[in-house]
């Protein structure tokens, strides 16, 4: 029997198939489908990886903002609960947890037994999350993709001290048409964010070893920035956007052990 | 190359900061104490009587961030910038901080610095907010409560003939100040807003016998100078903790011309004189109960307000600039009361939002050239 | 307007007693200004409706009025007027409201002020009923409360301090006086104190009874509880329902009952209310948890003392005032949160950061430390306005409430 973890978050699916405690499927979806169907999807398509299909789940642990429309699901848990596990089975060395999504930003202190002992989260500051990225990227006119690359070979960082996305946002128009280069801007940019972000994580007074997961780990660029802004070396998992998916696997998995339902 | 030029080149941003260092390690150096204080309602007095040099707390025109872990990002700009400073030991050097009960940003202020920061001596006056005639008297018992405080930390009383001698100094730095502000009466100041800036910011962290030397030299210099060609429509800045001299710079490269402001980095700070006779401690009551209000203190209600039409019409000023710091609410609420009444007279206004320091440097300009623009 | 988190009614039958006593009070000030010509007295938090119950004038809280119109979904209009006449977005969001409201010109919650009376408690309060003074050409006294610099565990608070409020409370006796035409009548007074006294009483009676295991009374009922204690101190009727509350809890713990079956978590909630989601507490419910109680009462109750004495009523009201729990150093603050997490039991601990509050923010950090040195408790914070509903979402403060919750563990 395999077990499965969903993650529907606000505008991606991340399911993650396991089978013996070994990952054998995993799938991201970026989706404005509802979350029932996106969940399906997603997890569609991790199944598929590990050559399977529903019926060889025995159970589904769904995570999220969007858990509780997740149909095929047994149960939903906490998203945080979510993270710290999967971090923690990922790395058993994490001790921090930060976790930039579309639309939010989270930090986890995990204690020796990879159990949550606090968190704290920025759901309403934009200028925190992806979705500022997004925004920079398209008045940049550059793929998200692109941006690790422009920032990391920057000589300056355009400063952008707006708290607030939206001035923020019109602090780049303005050095886009003062012909500011545009790795100086994104590194503006990752600056800005690490700065958000640094003061969420300095609130759970902040321990080694830190893991940085969500989409918007897979900017190297924003790594870095988030680095040298918080003092510590982080890890970043392959696929870091599915670590909440993989802690609602295991979870998945401990209740088939359990044979609990 | 001026003398008055080369002066005023020195009380840059940087440079006053260096000053400023300099001045207190040679205080320190020689056994002395240097204590922060955070408001202009601090009496700076009390802590010269007692032979501790008064340095004002301020903060930087760099973003931070280290401060929103410890008071939230919705509020005050700038006491967020002190914080940071304190919490990144740039006023190690520091003894103790004198804080006002003025505005609830000041408060957590002083509650995050005690706590996070440290301080060896911690003092909190409690500033009255009404003009009602019981505040004096509870004003001078806080003093006294001061006084007391002081003297067990510094080990040394404070007579009243020292107190007297402090007043008489620190007046005459004020009255020097204004002198420096009456030049920018004429039609040509003989120098800039951003200039102004440094020279009032180095008088809250320098030893004050030391500023007044300086004010003395640029009073007796300044007259002999090329002054600057001033062009544009006369302007005026009104608001609150202005640390940097950014805007003031904005609003010269806009176009105008910041002639005079109503600001506690600025006229605030030096526009009341103490009384010299009679009771110096009861004097200090008066000044700092009397002096033209923050806009924290609400009554007496338009007390602020006549000071900038005094000032629109001993400065001939063309136009007003509101800065509004972001999250200050004592401000916020004075701009839709005042500025009707300016409009009503014709004074062109303007409302300006900054979340403190470079934020938004450039649209910030383009606001205020267009509103040079409709002034000229 | 989103829809907040649905709710089923009170815990306790007494509670429904609440919204019928507010209609009744203003039924009641509408007519004794008809037919008696009383007086109307706006006035914000920690104010003096115990003194103007000594004249013949019916004190009137405003910003309990605007929690009403955000509980019906009302309130978004008013804070789009308000914004509209020039007041900040980034400003109490609280007082925004009032101002929406009180200067519609509709008459909307409330009957017109004949006069106003505030105290300069937060930075806001000082400032927001001159544009309203204005607008009902009502006159209006402003009280400079003095801080509180003593810390809780130090020495007494200075004479000269408690002197200060007394001169200026004496002076607005003098402002009811002259507004009234009435002159003071200290029997009068005496008895709105004793009254007063009698739902105080009631409250210290509600917290103790809170520390029962299970629960009998928390979460919503404190919430509309607290509008009680807000406009209602010195009425015999408003103390009446506030001992009915007491009495209905204290046979609830008799029993052995709590506000959940199974009662798993105890939470403390910090800050302001939502006040546009009062059901929100329904959902820590429905997942085992208890909100034992909340702080925000004790801007009008104290839980630790400030009892007035009847015997000598302006300098107890005084100090009252002075020793409440958000007047002067965190430290004040931080040891109330330190008891109640205490008597109380509590296992963790929400704090409701609303944006445009200084003076109840600022603290997070604080007490977010010290509760987890000192008793192991994990403090939750949420940034969510406590007025504005136009950014709320309510599945995500659901989400963070598990998230928290199931770290609880």
């Amino acid at each position: 029997m395999l077990a499965a973890g969903i993650d529907v978050g606000a505008t991606s699916a991340k399911a993650v198939v396991l089978s013996d405690g070994q990952i054998v499927g995993q799938a991201s979806l970026v989706t404005g489908e509802e979350a029932s169907v996106a969940a399906r999807l997603v997890l569609e398509e991790a199944l598929k990886m590990a050559g399977a299909s529903l019926s060889d789940v025995g159970a589904i642990i769904a995570t999220g903002i969007g858990k509780g429309s997740v149909d095929v699901a047994t149960r939903s848990k906490s998203e945080v609960i979510c993270l710290g596990k999967g971090a923690a089975w990922l790395f058993p060395e994490t001790r921090t947890v930060i976790d930039i999504g579309a639309e939010s930003s989270k930090v986890l202190r995990l204690n020796d037994n990879g159990g949550v002992d606090d968190f704290a989260s920025n759901d309403k500051c934009a200028s925190g999350t992806g979705v500022f990225l997004e925004a920079a990227a398209k008045i940049l006119e550059v793929k998200l993709e692109q941006l690790a690359e422009l920032s990391l070979a920057a000589a300056n960082k355009a400063p952008i001290s707006g708290m607030c996305a939206v001035f923020a946002e019109s602090e780049i128009v303005s050095h886009v048409h003062t012909d500011t280069p545009k790795g100086d801007i994104v590194a503006g940019v990752h600056e800005a964010i690490a700065g958000r972000v640094s003061s969420v994580v300095n609130r759970v007074n902040p321990q080694a070893s830190v893991l940085m997961c969500g989409g918007v780990a897979r900017n190297a660029g924003m790594v870095r920035a988030l680095e040298l802004k918080i003092g510590f070396d982080m890890i970043v998992p392959d696929n870091p956007e599915r670590v909440a998916a993989v802690g609602a696997a295991l979870i998945a998995s401990d209740m088939l052990a359990r044979g609990t339902r | 190359m001026t003398v008055a030029s080369d002066l005023l080149g020195r009380l840059t941003y940087e440079g006053v900061s260096d000053l400023s260092e300099e001045a207190i390690a040679q205080w320190k150096d020689r056994g002395g104490r240097a204590i922060g204080w955070t408001c202009i309602y601090a009496p700076e007095e009390l802590l010269h009587a007692a032979g501790i040099l008064p340095v004002r707390i301020m903060g930087t025109p760099d973003p931070q961030s280290i401060a929103d872990a410890y008071l939230p990002s919705n509020m005050c700009p700038f006491v967020r910038s002190c914080l940071g400073q304190g919490l990144t030991k740039s006023y190690q050097q520091l003894d103790g901080i004198l804080s006002s009960h003025t505005c609830d940003a000041m408060v957590k202020l002083f509650d995050t610095w005690r706590l996070f920061v440290g301080a060896r001596f911690s003092f909190i006056i409690d500033q009255p907010h009404t003009d009602n005639r019981f505040a004096y008297g509870y004003l001078y018992e806080e003093m006294k409560r001061l006084v007391n405080e002081v003297e067990a930390f510094a080990g040394t009383k404070i007579t009243s003939d020292a107190l007297r001698n402090s007043i008489k100094l620190y007046n005459e730095n004020r009255r020097l100040l204004k002198q420096l502000y009456e030049l920018r009466k004429a039609d040509n100041p003989p120098l800039v807003g951003s200039q102004v800036h440094g020279v009032v910011r180095a008088g809250m962290v320098l030893p004050k016998e030391q500023h007044n030397a300086i004010l003395r030299e640029l009073l007796d210099e300044l007259p002999r100078s090329d002054a600057p060609k001033g062009k544009g429509p006369r302007l005026m800045i009104s608001g609150s903790c202005i640390d940097t001299p950014i805007f003031p710079k904005i609003v010269e490269e806009a176009g105008g011309q910041l002639v005079v402001d109503d600001l506690c980095f600025g006229s605030r700070y030096f526009w009341d004189e103490v009384a010299e006779d009679g009771d110096p401690l009861e004097a200090l009551s008066h000044r700092y109960l009397e002096k033209i209000p923050c806009g924290c203190i609400p009554l007496p209600r338009y007390s602020r307000y006549e000071f900038v039409r005094e000032l629109i019409k001993d400065y001939r000023v063309d136009g007003v600039i509101f800065f509004g710091q972001k999250f200050c609410d004592p401000y916020a609420y004075d701009f839709p009361d005042h500025q009707p009444l300016l409009e009503k007279d014709g004074i062109p206004v303007i409302q300006l939002e900054v979340e403190h320091a470079s934020v938004g440097a450039g649209q910030l300009k383009t606001r205020v050239q267009a509103f040079v623009e409709m002034i000229r | 307007m989103v829809a907040p988190t649905p709710t089923k009614r009170f815990g306790l039958k007494a509670t429904s007693g609440v919204s019928r006593l507010m209609k009744d009070y203003a039924r009641r000030a509408r007519k004794a200004r008809e037919e008696e010509g009383a007086k109307i007295a706006w006035h914000w938090a920690v104010c003096h409706p115990e003194i103007m119950r000594a004249f013949n004038i019916y004190p009137f809280m405003v910003e309990l009025h605007s929690a009403y119109l955000a509980a019906k979904g009302e309130i978004s209009q008013y804070l789009e007027m308000a914004e509209g006449w020039g007041f900040s977005r980034d400003a109490c969001t609280m007082h925004r409201a009032c101002l929406g409201h009180s200067l519609a010109g509709e008459g909307v919650m409330l009957p017109n002020p004949d006069m106003l009376v505030c105290t300069t408690s937060c930075d806001s309060s000082g400032k927001a009923l001159f544009p309203i003074a204005d607008q009902f050409d009502a006159p209006y006294l402003l009280l400079d409360l003095p801080w509180n610099v003593q810390s809780a565990e130090g020495p007494e608070i200075q004479e000269y301090r408690v002197r200060y409020y007394v001169q200026q409370l004496e002076e607005l006796i003098e402002f009811l006086e002259k507004t009234t035409g009435e002159k003071l009548d200290p029997a009068r007074l005496r008895e709105s104190f004793v009254q007063a006294n009698r739902m105080h009483s009631a409250w210290h009676d509600i917290v103790k009874l809170k520390a029962n295991v299970p629960c009998p009374i928390g979460g919503k009922d404190e919430v509309v509880a607290t509008g009680i204690l807000m406009q209602l101190q010195g009425d015999r009727e408003g103390a009446d329902v506030m001992e009915q509350i007491r009495d209905e809890a204290a046979e609830k713990a008799a029993r052995g009952e709590g506000v959940v079956a199974d009662e798993q978590y105890r939470i403390l909630w910090l800050g302001p209310y939502i006040a546009y989601d009062v059901g929100l507490s329904d959902y820590f419910e429905q997942l085992g948890a208890v909100v034992v109680k909340a702080e925000l009462d004790q801007m009008y109750a104290g839980i630790y003392g400030g009892m007035l004495d009847p015997d000598n009523p302006i300098e107890s009201f005084a100090r009252k005032h002075i020793t409440y729990m958000y007047n002067g150093l965190v430290e004040n603050r931080i040891e109330i949160t330190r008891r109640m997490v205490r008597d109380l039991k509590i296992d963790g601990i929400v704090y409701m950061s609303a944006p445009f509050c200084h003076l109840l923010g600022g603290g997070q950090r604080i007490i977010k430390d010290l509760m987890s040195k000192e008793f192991g408790v994990p403090t939750m914070v949420i940034d969510v306005d406590n007025i504005d509903p136009r950014s709320y979402n309510p599945d995500l403060i659901h989400s963070r409430i598990e998230d928290f919750l199931e770290m609880l563990g």
